[in-house]
């Protein structure tokens, strides 16, 4: 060994200190990767999961008035320990009017949404991956620019635009037409998911559509595709996984939506967030919040679970 | 347990920190995806240590995701109104909860003046880094 080094190699250099500690959890059976990885793993037990076992926990109390405002699970009566889990927030959910009514509207807003910035969407994102190299980023940066403004603010001078004073009134006023009522409708609602979730739907589509190879269209050309056909046989389907990140982007964060129904929407706007938020801060019923978070959070995580198992198999393929 | 004493500041912190390190964690898992381990290898071949490798290749190079996942997650954090208001005590309200609780009561002037000084702050922000990066790109381009 100390034959074959020539002098002019310096043998490996090791930080010592961290050599011998490093032996020495090696013997424990603790590696430097398990060292590095516990830290947030340890983050998200104590931060994440032990509070998320703790909201259903909750959900399995009810409701009485004191400090916390929900029944001790488990209880201590002459020695023996007992276990008491109530069951009636999730049957309420599944016999309660309310709570169906909420999930199945929350869906189909935030459907109706994915769909409408898909259509905005989409001619957008096809734009700027087409546009010239030093209008691209111009283009990008616009579309970026909103995220820099608070969320909350931007919602709110949508109100200023659709109230019955507002400014798309007043301008219909100079052409004698009656004002519309906008504010407190489903519509103001949609208009509000579509405009603040549309960078969502933007930049992943034109990520997809940027990669595409422009010699494909003009190959389909060349075959006497029309403009239209070409669209649909070559760039609506090779900008598929676009359309399903974004989609996804804009309907999973849509569905839990309270801010944009709360202040756009009016008193007849059911989503399951308004609803959550009610059952909290308002009726202050931990139990029957806590049921209903975890009843939304099993009805957004098993499809996307299931879908993205169905995408890495067809991957796989 | 007493542990943290009461809602605040520091649980809002805590609740922020955790919903902010799913976004980070994909924006720097997007950068290291598309990193050359061989370098770090080359790097250990030549003797550097895995704590030396990761400080002086693998930090520097996954640098802008991290500025990056940062950016995002301050801005989330400014932005949040929904978890600050679930994690907060009385006497520690967030910048969106104050906006929020003035805005649902209507019109409120003072959050028009709000949004006036932060749309002015953000478009000055904006307006000079395209000016520095405009200026920027020609000298590279001689250089």
């Amino acid at each position: 060994m100390t034959a074959a080094h020539s002098p002019t190699i310096p043998p490996p250099r090791r930080l010592k200190p961290w050599n011998a500690v490093e032996r020495g959890l090696a013997k424990v059976g603790i590696s430097g990767r398990m060292l590095v990885l516990a830290a947030p793993v340890l983050w998200l037990l104590v931060f994440f999961l032990i509070p998320l076992a703790v909201v259903f926990g909750i959900s399995l109390a009810t409701k009485q008035f004191g400090r916390p405002p929900y029944s001790p699970l488990l209880t201590t009566e002459e020695g023996t320990v007992q276990l008491t889990l109530h069951l009636n927030n999730y049957i309420r959910l599944f016999t309660d009017n309310l709570y169906i009514a909420a999930y199945l509207s929350s869906i189909r807003i935030a459907f109706i949404s994915t769909v409408i910035t898909l259509f905005v969407g989409y001619p957008m994102a096809y734009a700027i991956a087409r546009a010239p190299d030093r209008w691209r980023n111009i283009l990008l940066m616009l579309v970026i620019l909103p995220f820099f403004t608070s969320f909350l603010l931007r919602v709110y001078a949508l109100t200023g635009f659709m109230r019955g004073n507002g400014v798309i009134n007043q301008f219909l006023g100079l052409f004698g037409i009656e004002p519309l009522v906008m504010m407190q409708t489903d519509f103001a609602v949609y208009v509000g998911i579509v405009y603040t979730y549309l960078p969502f739907m933007i930049l992943p589509l034109y990520t997809t559509l940027v990669k595409l190879d422009v010699s494909l269209f003009e190959a389909s050309a060349d075959l006497g595709a029309r403009p239209l056909r070409t669209f649909l046989s070559v760039t609506l389907p090779l900008s598929l996984p676009g359309i399903i990140a974004g989609s996804m982007l804009v309907f999973i964060p849509a569905i839990g939506e309270y801010v944009i129904p709360s202040l756009l929407g009016g008193p007849e706007t059911l989503m399951i967030g308004r609803v959550l938020w009610d059952e909290f801060f308002t009726a202050a019923n931990w139990p029957r919040a806590a049921a209903v978070a975890v009843a939304m959070l099993l009805a957004v995580v098993v499809p996307i679970m299931l879908l993205q198992r169905a995408q890495s198999a067809v991957v796989e393929r | 347990m007493g542990w943290p004493r009461g809602r605040g500041m520091l649980t809002i912190v805590i609740a922020h920190a955790t919903f902010c390190t799913a976004y980070v964690c994909v924006v720097v898992q997007s950068r290291l995806s598309d990193f050359d381990r061989s370098l770090e290898e080359a790097a250990m071949d030549l003797g550097a240590s895995p704590v030396r490798t990761f400080f002086d290749i693998t930090l520097p190079i996954i640098a802008p995701a991290l500025v990056s996942g940062w950016l995002l997650g301050f801005t989330l954090s400014l932005d949040d109104l929904v978890i600050a208001s679930f994690v907060s005590g009385p006497g520690s309200s967030t910048l969106p909860m104050v906006i929020f609780s003035k805005v649902r009561l209507g019109v409120s002037p003072d959050v028009n003046a709000l949004a006036t000084i932060i749309i002015g702050l953000v478009a000055t922000g904006v307006l000079i880094a395209t000016i520095i990066q405009l200026r920027s790109k020609p000298k590279k381009a001689k250089a």
